[in-house]
C-alpha cells in the first residue's frame, strides 16, 4: 500500500504569477491496478509511450484517468522516480555519471523479483530506456548463477530427462564451473 | 511465479556473455532451442559485443621460461618455444589528464589449446586462416585444419583432413595449397576452401612451362566432407589466375589476393611474367569464381583487403624505398556503383606508418610494428578518425619479433561450429530461411565490375577455316562444347575500355605486318578448359619466325613482357583422359593430314570476351584487319 508520503512526490504544487491554465504544468493521472491513483508530470508520463499513445493518438483529454491494470502502485512508484531522475539528469553535462551513480543506487536493494517485476512494468508502459537497464541489472545479476538458480527465477520447468540433461552439459561442461554459491 | 514475457527473456539473454548462455541451454528445453536459434546468436552477436571493449587475437611466439627449471630440463626444453594464441582485451583509456591518448591492453588472456592437438611446434606451422562470427580457423602443417570455437573455452569441436585424393585426380602434385573460410548463411553452416595450386616446373614441355588451372574443394562443417568446385573461371582462354592469400569474407563471397599470368610460357621468360594483381572472388553459395582487377597500374605488394565502412577497401602500405624506410599508407575503397573505370578511389593517403595488419572497426587500425627498433614487438592503433597513432601498451609478455604477429579481430559469441545440425532437436522448432549473420542479399554490382576482356586472335584463311570446322564439328558432336571460331589467340586477357583497347588495336595494325604462316606440330589435348583438344603450333624457329614477330609486337603493344604458347583449339571442355585420348583419335579419322597442315594466317581480329558465356555466343568480334600480302 502506498503512502500519502509517496503519492506526494508526484504532485507538484504550481503557482504561475496569474495563475491562468497554460502557465499550470499538466497533470496525468493514472489508476494502478491495486487501486491507487497518481498524479503525474505531464514531462515524466510522456517518457512511457504506452500513456504517451494512450492520450496522443486519440487526443483524449487529461481529465480521463487511465487505467495501468498491469501495475502496481510500489512498480509505478519505481518508475516514477527511475524515469524522473533521468529527465532530470538528461541535458546536465556529467548525465552518464551521475545516471550510472543513480543507477547503482537504485538497484542495490532489489532483489531479482523486484527486477523481473520492473521489467515486466518496464516493457508493458514502453520506457526503452528503462527496459534496457533492468534488464541488464539482471543478467548482470544472473550471469554468474547456475542454472537452479535461473529456473527458480523465471520459473521455468526442467523437462529434461536425466539423461538429456547430461548430454546437453556435455556440449560446454566449462560452462557449469566457477559459478556464485549464493543462496537465493 | 512471476510470469516474464519471453521477448523479454530473450532481451536479457542477448546481453549475457556466452559462458552463461551455454550454461542456461540446460534450464529446459525450451531455453535449449532459443539460446541455439540462429536468429538468436546473431543477436547477441550484435548486442553482446556492440558496448564491450575491443577483442584482439594474436598469434605469438613466446620463448620459454626456463630459469626454474634443472639443467636437464633446460636442455630438453632449449628449443622450445611455445606457440601462444592470446587474446587481447582492449579499451580505450578514458583518463584524457595527461592528455594522452592510449589504448590500454586490459587483458591479455592466452588460449589453451588442448595437447591433442600437438601444437607445440614453430610459429611457422600454424596459420590462421581467417575468422568468422568468433570461430577461427587454423591450418596445421600437416594439411589438417581445425577449428577454434569461441574462445576461451574451447575444446575444439571439429576438424577435418586433407581433401581426399580423389578430389584432385590424378595430379596431386600441388605444391602450396591455399586456403579459405567463411559462413554459408543460406545453408547457416561454415565452410573450409582449399585450393590446389600445381608447381609448374613439375610440367614441363619441351621448354614450356605450364601452370595449370588450380582445382578446389570445399569443406562444409555439418556434413563433414568435401566436394570439387568447377574452377573453370580461373581460367582464360591465354591465362590462369593464381590465388595467394586469404582476405577476408564480405557478404557472400571470399576473397583473395593473387595474381594473373600465362598458362604456358617459356621457361626464359618465366622470371618476367606477372601480368597483374588481381582479387579473387568465389561466391559460397553458388560455388562459383569471379575476379576483379585492383586499381590502375596497381603494383603494390603490401596490400589488404578489408571491409571498411561496409564497403570493400584494399589497405596499401607504400613503401618509398628511401633509406629512411618511410611507409605512406593509403585506403582504397571500392565503389561498387562507379563503373569499370572508376571502380576503385583512394580514400585517404596517411603518413608514414608500420604496417597495418587488423581493421578494429571504422576508425581503428592495428598495426603491426615491426619496423621500429624501439617498440619491438608493440602493437599500436592509428586512429583514422583523428589521425593519430595511440599507443598501445603490451604488458607483461614479450612478444616475439616481426610477421609472428598475426591478428584478426575477434568477438565474442556463441555461434556453433557445427551448426544446428549437431544435436537433434528437441522440438520442433524449424529454422527460418534467413542470414542472420551475414547479409545474404547477392550483390551482384560486385560481378558487374568485371571488366571486359578482350583478345587479339590470329585467324586463318577461309579455305582453312572450313576445314577446321568440318573437324570442330565432328568433336562437337561428340564430345559436346561450343562453336569456336578457328583462330589462334596472339594477344589474350586484355582489360580495358572499348575506346581504349579499339585506339591500341588500330594503332597496333598499323604497323608493318604481313600475312604469315603457321604450321601445326600435332594434335594434343591439355589440362585446360580452353585448350582441352587443339592443334599445337610449331614453335621451332625455322617455322616460327614470323609468327614470333608478330606475337612478340603485339604482345609488347598492349603491356605483355611474353608471349603464350600458340594453340588453335579445336575443342573446349574438360575431359577425362579416356574420352581425350579418344578425341584424339577422331581428329585423325576426321582430317588426316590435320596434323602437319601448314597454313597461312590471313587476318588479325579485336574480340571482346565474356568469359561467363560458355557458348560463344556473346563473344564479340569488334574490328578486323586484313593482313597485306608479303612483297
Amino acid at each position: 500500500m502506498s503512502t500519502p508520503a509517496e503519492n506526494e512526490a508526484s504532485i507538484k504544487q504550481e503557482s504561475g504569477p496569474s495563475g491562468t491554465v497554460q502557465d499550470k504544468p499538466k497533470k496525468i493521472v493514472v489508476r494502478t491496478g491495486d487501486g491507487e491513483v497518481f498524479e503525474l508530470k505531464e514531462e515524466v508520463a510522456m517518457e512511457m509511450e504506452t500513456i504517451k499513445t494512450f492520450f496522443m493518438e486519440d487526443n483524449i483529454s487529461y481529465e480521463t484517468v487511465m487505467p495501468l491494470t498491469n501495475v502496481d502502485s510500489w512498480e509505478l512508484v519505481k518508475v516514477i522516480e527511475y524515469c524522473s531522475k533521468y529527465v532530470e539528469l538528461k541535458n546536465k553535462e556529467n548525465f552518464h555519471k551521475e545516471l550510472k551513480a543513480f543507477q547503482d543506487e537504485f538497484v542495490k536493494s532489489m532483489s531479482p523479483k523486484t527486477l523481473l517485476s520492473l521489467s515486466n512494468v518496464a516493457n508493458y508502459l514502453e520506457i526503452k530506456y528503462f527496459l534496457d537497464f533492468i534488464c541488464q541489472a539482471i543478467a548482470d545479476h544472473i550471469k554468474s548463477k547456475d542454472v537452479e538458480y535461473v529456473r527458480e527465477l523465471f520459473g521455468v520447468e526442467n523437462d529434461f530427462t536425466e539423461e538429456e540433461y547430461e548430454m546437453a552439459k556435455t556440449e560446454a561442461p566449462w560452462a557449469h564451473e566457477n559459478l556464485d554459491k549464493d543462496l537465493y | 511465479m512471476i510470469e516474464v514475457d519471453e521477448n523479454l527473456v530473450e532481451k536479457i539473454m542477448s546481453t549475457l556473455p556466452p559462458k552463461a548462455l551455454m550454461r542456461f541451454k540446460c534450464a529446459s528445453k525450451r531455453w535449449y532451442s532459443l539460446i541455439n536459434n540462429p536468429r538468436f546468436v546473431a543477436k547477441h552477436l550484435s548486442s553482446y559485443n556492440y558496448n564491450s571493449k575491443h577483442l584482439l587475437v594474436m598469434k605469438r611466439l613466446i620463448s620459454k621460461d626456463t630459469t626454474n627449471n634443472t639443467e636437464e630440463e633446460e636442455e630438453e626444453n632449449k628449443k622450445e618455444d611455445e606457440l601462444v594464441f592470446s587474446l587481447l582485451n582492449l579499451c580505450n583509456n578514458d583518463s584524457i589528464d595527461n592528455g594522452e591518448d592510449r589504448i590500454i591492453v586490459s587483458s591479455v588472456e592466452d588460449i589453451k589449446i588442448p595437447l591433442c592437438m600437438s601444437l607445440k611446434t614453430k610459429g611457422e606451422a600454424v596459420h590462421m586462416v581467417g575468422h568468422c562470427n568468433g570461430i577461427i580457423c587454423l591450418l596445421l602443417v600437416k594439411q589438417e585444419f581445425k577449428l577454434l570455437p569461441p574462445f576461451p573455452y574451447l575444446p575444439v569441436s571439429t576438424w577435418g583432413d586433407d581433401p581426399p585424393d580423389v578430389i584432385w585426380g590424378d595430379d596431386v602434385s600441388h605444391s602450396t595449397d591455399v586456403q579459405g573460410f567463411g559462413y554459408d548463411a543460406k545453408l547457416n553452416e561454415y565452410k573450409v576452401v582449399n585450393i590446389g595450386l600445381s608447381y609448374a616446373s613439375n610440367w614441363r614441355d619441351e621448354g614450356y612451362d605450364i601452370h595449370n588451372r588450380a582445382k578446389a574443394a570445399i569443406y562444409s562443417l555439418s556434413t563433414d566432407s568435401w566436394t570439387k568446385i568447377n574452377t573453370n573461371a580461373l581460367e582464360t582462354e591465354t591465362t590462369v589466375f593464381r590465388l595467394e592469400s586469404f582476405q577476408i569474407q564480405f557478404k557472400q563471397m571470399l576473397y583473395w589476393l593473387g595474381h594473373e599470368q600465362h598458362k604456358e610460357l617459356n621457361v626464359l621468360d618465366a622470371y618476367e611474367d606477372l601480368i597483374r594483381q588481381v582479387i579473387i572472388l568465389l561466391d559460397i553459395q553458388n560455388e562459383v569464381f569471379h575476379n576483379i582487377m585492383l586499381p590502375d597500374s596497381f603494383d603494390r605488394p603490401n596490400v589488404a583487403l578489408r571491409v571498411w565502412n561496409e564497403s570493400l577497401a584494399l589497405f596499401v602500405l607504400v613503401d618509398d624505398y628511401k633509406p629512411e624506410r618511410e611507409y605512406s599508407f593509403e585506403i582504397w575503397v571500392l565503389d561498387e556503383l562507379g563503373g569499370p573505370k572508376g571502380a576503385w578511389k583512394k580514400h585517404i593517403t596517411l603518413e608514414p606508418t608500420p604496417k597495418p595488419f587488423a581493421l578494429l572497426n571504422s576508425n581503428e587500425i592495428f598495426l603491426n610494428d615491426f619496423t621500429g627498433l624501439n617498440f619491438m614487438g608493440l602493437v599500436l592503433s592509428y586512429d583514422l578518425g583523428s589521425e593519430r597513432l595511440k599507443d598501445t601498451l603490451f604488458h607483461n609478455t614479450p612478444c616475439s619479433t616481426s610477421d609472428d604477429i598475426v591478428a584478426v579481430v575477434y568477438v565474442n559469441s556463441i555461434a556453433s561450429v557445427l551448426g544446428d545440425h549437431k544435436l537433434e532437436r528437441r522440438d520442433n522448432f524449424s529454422v527460418a530461411n534467413f542470414s542472420p549473420l551475414t547479409d545474404s542479399l547477392s550483390s551482384p554490382s560486385i560481378m558487374d565490375l568485371e571488366w571486359n576482356s578482350y583478345s587479339i586472335w590470329a585467324i586463318p584463311t577461309a579455305e582453312v577455316s572450313l576445314r577446321i570446322k568440318k573437324v570442330m564439328e565432328g568433336l562437337k558432336t561428340e564430345f559436346g562444347g561450343p562453336e569456336i571460331e578457328p583462330h589462334i589467340p596472339v594477344v589474350g586477357s586484355i582489360r580495358m575500355t572499348d575506346e581504349d583497347v579499339l585506339d591500341k588495336f588500330r594503332s597496333l595494325c598499323s604497323k608493318n605486318f604481313h600475312a604469315y604462316q603457321a604450321k601445326v606440330n600435332l594434335v594434343v589435348t591439355t589440362n585446360f578448359y580452353h585448350q582441352c583438344v587443339s592443334l599445337l603450333i610449331d614453335t621451332s624457329p625455322e617455322a616460327y619466325s614470323q609468327l614470333d614477330y608478330t606475337t612478340g609486337i603485339s604482345n609488347g603493344h598492349f603491356g605483355f613482357h611474353a608471349n603464350g604458347r600458340p594453340y588453335l583449339s579445336l575443342l573446349y571442355g574438360n575431359l577425362t583422359e579416356e574420352e581425350k585420348r579418344k578425341a584424339v583419335e577422331k581428329v585423325s579419322i576426321l582430317d588426316e593430314s590435320i596434323a602437319s597442315l601448314s597454313f597461312t594466317i590471313a587476318k588479325l581480329a579485336l574480340y571482346k570476351i565474356k568469359y561467363k558465356d560458355t557458348t560463344l555466343k556473346y563473344w564479340e568480334k569488334i574490328a578486323d584487319y586484313t593482313l597485306p600480302l608479303p612483297p
